[in-house]
C-alpha cells in the first residue's frame, strides 16, 4: 500500500481507494477520529506547507497555477486569448462569497448583482437536495445582446470577453432584453446605507458614492469603456466584466480568488495545457441554454452525481482525510485535476 | 374662439403644467422614481406608450393615404386631421421614450454613432424620415389655403408660411397634388414597415423573449395601430368640430365608421387566435406561461377590461346599435375607449413577457431593489410604500410619477393639438 503511494509522478489520477488507506495497519486511529471530529483546519495547519506543485488536490495550488498560467497568457497578443471560467458544480456550497466578493470589487450597488448564485431544490420531504449555480455573464461568442445596442456601446472584445461603455451607453435596455442569461441589469443609482441628514449613518451614502467611483470599474482605464470614458453609472446598464481589470494585471477574477469551495476555475482556452482545458477534457461539461446557440464562455462541470451538498461535505473530508494521511506516509503523489475525489 | 374652445384650452394648460412636475422629479431622481427601480422588469409604462404612440401615428397616417393616395373622396375632410395627429404622436413617440432612458442627455448618440444592426439605432433614423415626409405633406395640403389667409391678412404666421408666395395657380395645385400622391404612396411602405413594423421587430427579433419573439409581432403591431388610428381620428374630428362649433359632416363620420368596425374585427380575430394557439398548445412552452399571466395573472384586468370591455365590446356595441351620424359624439366616446383599449394591449405586449424571469430560481436579490426613501418626497413615501409592495419581484406596476409623466405628455399633446388645428387651415378655405 505505501508503494501504492509513491507512485512516479504521473499526472494520472491515484487509483488508491481511501477506505484502503483506512484499513491500513499503519494508520493511527487518531488521525481518522481528528479528522472525522472536524479537528481538519488544526491538523492541517499543523503540517509544514509543500510546495505548490506537489498536491495538486490543493486549493492553493490550483489558484497558483492558474495564476501562473493567466500571466503566461497575457504575454500573448489579445487576440490569441480565449478566457473561459469552469464552474464544478460538485464542489459549490452555495456560500455566496463570489457574489458578495464581487460586490466588494466592483462595489455594485443595491440592485445589481453581476454573479448571484441561484438554489434551487429538488426532490420531496424527506428525501430533498439543495442545488446551486453560480450565474456570472456568459461572455457568450455569439452574444445576442451586443449587436441590438443602438449606440454600439457594447462589444465583444477579441479575448471573448463582452465589455459595456458605461460612458456611452444610453440607458435604453435594449440589451437587457436580449440576454436570455438575465446577466444585465441597471444601476437605478441606489446606496446601500439610504442618504440621511441626521444621525450616525449621515453622509454615508455620499461617501459611498465617493468610494465607488474610486472603484476600477469606475474609472476610465485602458481596459474598459472607449473613447468616451467610464465614470458614473448611474442610469446605465451594467454587467460582469470577468474583472478585465484583474485579469489584465495578472490577477485572478474576485470570485475565483474568493470561492470556498474552490468550484470556480479560470483560464486561457487556447491554452492546451491551461488548467480549464484539462477540466475540460476530463469532465463532462455543459453550458446553460445551449440551444439558443449564444456559445457561452462559462462551463458547468456537474460530473458523476452532480451537486449535492452531503456529496461534497463527504468528499472534502476525504480530501483532507488523504491529505493527512499522505503526510504521515511522507509520500508524494499526484492527483488528477479538479480533485474531485480521489475515486 | 369659442367660449368652449377657451375653456377647454385653460384646462389642458393647467393639466399639463400641474402633472408637468413630474418632469422634474425624473431629472432630479432619474429612473428611481419609477417602479421599474423596484422590480426585474426593465420596461414599464413608458415603453408601452412609447409603442402605443408609434401605432397612433402610423395608423393616422395610413387613414391620411386614403385621401392623398388613393383620392376615396370619402375620407376628404378628415386627411388633414388624420396629418396633424400623425405628427403630433410622433412627438408624443420622442416625449415618451426620452424619461425612459437611463441617461436622457446621451440621447443624440442614436444619431451621432447609431449602429443599424439594432432596430432601436434603425427606428430613431425612421422616424426622421417619417417626419419630414408627415410635415412636408401636411404643410402641401393646406398650401392653398395659407396662401389664402396670407392674402387675407389674417396674420403674420400665414404670410411666414406662404414663404412669400402671393398666388397659388391651377398649375401649383396640381404639382403639388402630384407630390403629396407620391409622398403619401412613399409613406405607406415608411409608415408600416419602417416605423410600426420596425417598432414590432425591436421586439420580434429578440429570441430570449417568448411572445415578443417572431414574425408575428410587427403584423400584430400594424394592424392594432391601423385600427387605434382610425379610432383617433374619428373622435378627434368630431371632438373638435364639436368644441370649435363646426358642422360635422356626416358622410365623413359614417365612413370613418364603417373603416374602425372592419379594423375592430381584424384585429379582434388576430387576438383571438394569438390567444387560442398559445393556450392550446400540447406542449408547457413559456409562451403559454405568458399568456397566463396576461389573462389570469396580476395583469388580468388589463386583458378582460381595459382591452376586451373599453376597447371592444363597449365601443363596438355603441357604433354597431347607434346611428353614428345622429350621435356623433358618442361616436367619438367609442373612439376614445378604443384607443384607451389600445393602450392596454400595448401595455399587454411589453409587461407580461417581462413577467417570465430567465430562469425560474432567480436569487431575489436579483430583482428586489432598495425602496427609493431617500430620494421620494415625503409626502408620497407612504404611496410609494403602497405601490411597491404590489412592485416588488418581478411585478411592475407603475408609480405614481409614471403615471404623472404620462399622463402630462397626453396633456401636452392635446393642447398642442387643440392650438394647432385653430392655426392651420383643417378644411378648404372659403374665397
Ligand atoms: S450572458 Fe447575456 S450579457 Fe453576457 S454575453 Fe451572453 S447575452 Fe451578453
Ligand atoms: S442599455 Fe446601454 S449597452 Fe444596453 S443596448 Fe442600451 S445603450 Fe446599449
Amino acid at each position: 500500500m505505501v508503494d501504492g503511494l509513491r507512485r512516479p509522478n504521473g499526472s494520472e489520477t491515484s487509483r488508491l481507494g481511501r477506505r484502503e488507506f483506512l484499513k491500513g495497519a499503519l494508520l493511527g486511529a487518531a488521525v481518522t477520529v481528528g479528522v472525522l471530529s472536524g479537528d481538519l483546519s488544526l491538523r492541517v495547519a499543523a503540517q509544514p506547507s509543500p510546495p505548490a506543485e506537489s498536491l495538486a488536490l490543493d486549493r492553493e495550488s490550483e489558484l497558483v497555477r492558474m495564476t501562473r498560467e493567466l500571466q503566461e497568457s497575457l504575454k500573448k497578443p489579445l487576440q490569441e486569448r480565449k478566457w473561459v471560467m469552469v464552474i464544478d458544480l460538485r464542489r459549490c456550497v452555495g456560500c455566496h462569497s463570489c457574489t458578495v466578493s464581487c460586490i466588494a470589487e466592483n462595489k455594485t450597488p443595491p440592485g445589481i448583482t453581476y454573479r448571484p448564485v441561484m438554489i434551487w431544490e429538488t426532490g420531496e420531504y424527506p428525501n430533498v437536495k439543495l442545488n446551486f449555480l453560480p450565474r456570472p455573464c456568459m461572455q457568450c461568442d455569439e452574444p445576442p445582446c451586443t449587436s441590438v445596442c443602438p449606440v454600439n456601446a457594447t462589444w465583444k472584445r477579441e479575448d471573448g470577453i463582452v465589455v459595456i461603455d458605461y460612458g456611452k451607453c444610453i440607458g435604453c435596455r435594449y440589451c437587457v432584453m436580449a440576454c436570455p442569461y438575465g446577466a444585465r441589469s441597471t444601476d437605478y443609482g441606489y446606496e446601500w446605507v439610504p442618504e440621511l441628514e441626521h444621525g450616525p449613518l449621515a453622509g454615508t451614502a455620499a461617501k459611498e458614492r465617493q468610494d465607488r467611483v474610486k472603484s476600477l470599474e469606475y474609472q476610465p482605464t485602458p481596459w474598459y469603456g472607449g473613447p468616451y470614458g467610464r465614470g458614473d453609472t448611474i442610469g446605465i446598464t451594467r454587467k460582469c466584466h470577468f474583472c478585465i481589470h484583474r485579469i489584465e494585471s495578472g490577477v485572478l477574477p474576485a470570485c475565483v480568488s474568493t470561492c470556498i469551495g474552490g468550484a470556480t476555475y479560470f483560464g486561457d482556452l487556447n491554452n492546451p495545457n491551461s488548467l480549464v482545458n484539462e477540466l475540460l477534457r476530463r469532465y463532462g461539461a455543459f453550458r446553460l441554454k445551449e440551444e439558443l446557440g449564444t456559445e457561452p464562455s462559462v462551463y458547468y462541470i456537474t460530473g458523476e452525481g452532480g451537486a449535492s451538498v452531503i456529496s461534497e461535505l463527504e468528499a472534502m473530508v476525504d480530501r483532507y482525510r488523504e491529505e493527512v494521511l499522505l503526510r504521515e506516509f511522507g509520500g508524494r503523489f499526484r492527483a488528477g485535476l479538479g480533485g474531485g475525489g480521489l475515486e | 374662439m369659442s367660449r368652449r374652445y377657451l375653456a377647454w384650452i385653460a384646462i389642458l394648460v393647467v393639466l399639463t403644467v400641474a402633472t408637468g412636475y413630474s418632469w422634474y422629479v425624473r431629472v432630479l431622481y432619474n429612473l428611481k422614481i419609477t417602479a421599474l427601480s423596484q422590480s426585474s422588469t426593465a420596461w414599464g409604462l413608458w415603453v408601452s406608450f412609447y409603442i402605443f404612440f408609434v401605432g397612433l401615428s402610423a395608423g393616422a397616417f395610413l387613414i391620411s393615404t386614403l385621401v392623398y393616395g388613393f383620392g376615396l373622396k370619402n375620407f376628404e375632410r378628415i386627411g388633414r386631421y388624420a396629418l396633424l395627429i400623425a405628427i403630433l404622436s410622433l412627438f408624443g413617440v420622442f416625449l415618451s421614450i426620452l424619461p425612459d432612458l437611463g441617461r436622457m442627455e446621451r440621447f443624440i448618440y442614436l444619431y451621432t454613432s447609431p449602429n443599424f444592426s439594432s432596430w432601436i439605432a434603425i427606428e430613431a433614423w425612421m422616424y426622421v424620415i417619417y417626419i419630414v415626409i408627415l410635415i412636408a405633406e401636411l404643410y402641401l395640403v393646406s398650401r392653398a389655403d395659407i396662401i389664402k389667409l396670407a392674402n387675407r391678412g389674417a396674420g403674420g404666421i400665414y404670410r411666414l408660411l406662404a414663404l412669400g408666395k402671393k398666388s397659388y395657380t391651377e398649375g401649383d395645385a396640381k404639382r403639388d397634388a402630384t407630390i403629396v400622391r407620391i409622398l403619401a404612396l412613399i409613406g405607406i411602405p415608411v409608415a408600416a414597415i419602417g416605423v410600426h413594423g420596425g417598432t414590432g421587430a425591436i421586439f420580434g427579433v429578440i429570441g430570449a423573449r417568448p411572445v415578443w419573439f417572431g414574425a408575428y409581432t410587427p403584423i400584430y403591431f400594424v394592424l392594432s395601430a391601423l385600427f387605434s388610428g382610425a379610432a383617433l381620428v374619428l373622435a378627434l374630428y368630431i371632438l373638435t368640430k364639436w368644441l370649435q362649433g363646426g358642422e360635422i359632416d356626416p358622410v365623413t363620420v359614417d365612413s370613418m365608421v364603417g373603416v374602425v368596425i372592419l379594423l375592430a374585427f381584424v384585429e379582434l380575430f388576430f387576438m383571438f387566435w394569438e390567444v387560442v394557439t398559445n393556450m392550446w398548445t400540447t406542449a408547457p412552452t413559456a409562451e403559454r406561461e405568458i399568456l397566463n399571466i396576461m389573462l389570469f395573472g396580476s395583469y388580468w384586468w388589463v386583458f378582460w377590461v381595459v382591452e376586451l370591455l373599453l376597447g371592444f365590446i363597449v365601443p363596438l356595441g355603441i357604433l354597431m346599435f347607434t346611428k353614428p351620424s345622429r350621435r356623433p359624439l358618442l361616436a367619438a366616446l367609442a373612439g376614445i375607449l378604443m384607443v384607451i383599449g389600445v393602450a392596454g394591449i400595448r401595455f399587454n405586449i411589453v409587461l407580461p413577457t417581462l413577467a417570465e424571469k430567465p430562469f425560474p430560481w432567480m436569487p431575489p436579490e436579483w430583482d428586489i431593489k432598495m425602496l427609493p426613501w431617500d430620494r421620494i418626497p415625503g409626502y408620497v413615501a407612504g404611496a410609494a410604500q403602497w405601490i411597491a409592495n404590489f412592485s416588488q419581484g418581478t411585478y411592475y406596476f407603475p408609480t405614481i410619477w409614471e403615471w404623472m409623466l404620462q399622463a402630462s405628455i397626453i396633456f401636452l399633446l392635446l393642447l398642442l393639438y387643440s392650438i394647432f388645428v385653430k392655426v392651420i387651415p383643417m378644411e378648404v378655405v372659403e374665397e
